[in-house]
């Protein structure tokens, strides 16, 4: 389902107008290419048999290939795309199919660096292996050109879909991270904890704070910790969002302070000149904890009767 | 919820304490007829704290919220001290990514925690006098 999301969002970008004339293929070019097509589609048995020997002796080739089911269809798909190439029917189709073979390398995870090899012998096998000298001089010249130009749409085609495709699962994962990074847990009757982990930007400061909110009123809890000592950053931007927090925390009547303040972020906070108004702080969880204790009218008592 | 034409937010005197609790959309009639109503019980009846229940709402605007905060100031000028209790997430997060001004504000979860902060506010106030009179054990609460 995504991945038809993602497509859609892809026709909204160059058609294939736009791109031939920013490839510079002009229908001279693709009348040239088809009429090379012509005399070396005849090898495309030569081709398979000749690009599957030298993919054997790549890594990744055991990886993806194993199955020889798999092995068939990817072959009958190779074998669809160099039909088309030389057919040379430059519309939006055309265009479509490249970027579904984009997406495909995507998904299979294949390294950018394979796919270029692989076009690079595609290349020189249909250019120079299967060419039988046929073509005067002056069309040999235009033609090959003809055949790259068309060949790096093709592959512009491909590496944009395949970043775009790599770019979308990182914002995915990252994503996942920061649902998975807002743990509110209660440590004891009426009091929450959150430790954060990370980097605190405007969109995590917002998740930590919706996070907060729903616990407090799902448990009635009075006092809040948010332990920031696993924070690699404190600059200004983030003492603001910690700041709100604990604003927001009060608003709903639930005291919140703040632990696990080093000696780094104290003195990035004091140079930095900000005013973390009356934000209770403390250097260590337990400090907070022992606050928290006394907030909540909780008193611990040491089993062998001396006071906790 | 209608909009504000026949809302009124009851005020109750409970112990030494003035309860109201919101249930109504705070339209600037609501919000005015509240404020008069309120700032009269706080007269007649000399109470040390005033406590808002806003849990029965779902949302509230910046104008509402700042008409409420004029009223409570107005109450805390009279002498009494003054409660917001039972904010939603919702309300909060949208109060502070409006930016209102909350400073000074004393909120709780509910109406209960009020209460109670209250009390142990008094017990820690009185617990020198109350030492003096020992053997008497009553439950305050």
């Amino acid at each position: 389902m995504a991945v038809s999301v993602d497509r859609i969002d892809m026709c909204a970008g160059l058609r294939a107008t736009e791109l031939m004339g920013l490839y510079r293929l002009a229908d001279q070019d693709l009348a040239r290419i088809r009429v090379y097509g012509e005399t070396v589609l005849g090898r495309m048995d030569d081709y398979v048999s000749d690009f599957y020997a030298w993919l054997r002796t790549t890594p990744e080739f055991s990886r993806y290939f194993a199955d020889p089911d798999k092995l068939q269809s990817v072959q009958q798909m190779q074998r669809q795309y160099w039909v088309d190439f030389f057919e040379s029917n430059v519309n939006d189709a055309y265009i479509e199919k490249r970027r579904v073979v984009g997406e495909a390398h995507a998904r299979i995870g294949l390294s950018l660096q394979s796919y270029f090899a692989a076009m690079n012998l595609s290349l020189a096998l249909w250019t120079e292996t299967y060419y039988d000298g046929q073509l005067s001089a002056d069309e040999h010249g235009p033609t090959m050109l003809a055949i790259a130009k068309l060949m790096h749409l093709d592959t512009s085609l491909v590496v944009e879909t395949f970043s775009r495709m790599v770019s979308k699962q990182l914002t995915e994962q990252s994503r996942a991270m920061m649902e998975m990074s807002t743990p509110v847990t209660a440590l004891w009757q009426d009091i929450l904890m959150l430790p954060v982990v990370g980097i605190i930007d405007s969109r995590r400061a917002q998740d930590i704070m919706a996070a907060m909110l729903a616990k407090i009123a799902e448990t009635r809890s009075r006092v809040i910790i948010l332990d920031i000592s696993g924070v690699a950053v404190v600059d200004t931007a983030v003492a603001n969002h910690l700041i709100k927090i604990t604003k927001a925390t009060r608003l709903m009547g639930c005291e919140c302070t703040i632990s696990g303040v080093s000696p780094a972020i104290a003195q990035t906070i004091v140079e930095l000149g900000i005013d973390v108004g009356d934000v209770k702080t403390t250097a260590t969880l337990q400090d907070s904890l022992v606050d928290a204790f006394k907030r909540t009218g909780t008193v611990l008592q040491d089993a062998r009767g001396g006071r906790g | 919820m209608s909009s504000g034409s026949g809302g009124r937010i009851a005020v109750h005197a409970f112990e030494d304490f003035l309860i109201g609790s919101i249930q109504v959309e705070l339209s600037d009639a609501v919000a005015a007829q509240f404020r008069d109503d309120l700032l009269d019980a706080v007269h007649g009846s000399g109470a040390r704290a005033v406590i808002i229940d806003a849990s029965g709402l779902d949302v509230m605007d910046l104008h509402e919220f700042e008409h409420l905060r004029r009223t409570f100031r107005m109450a805390e000028i009279m002498g009494t001290r003054t409660f917001l209790v039972g904010l939603s997430p919702g309300i909060v997060a949208a109060l502070v990514t409006l930016d209102a001004d909350t400073d000074g504000l004393e909120t709780a979860l509910s109406v209960e925690h009020a209460i109670d902060l209250l009390h142990a506010e008094e017990d820690s106030f009185s617990e020198a006098r109350m030492s003096t009179v020992a053997g008497e054990d009553d439950d305050v609460g």
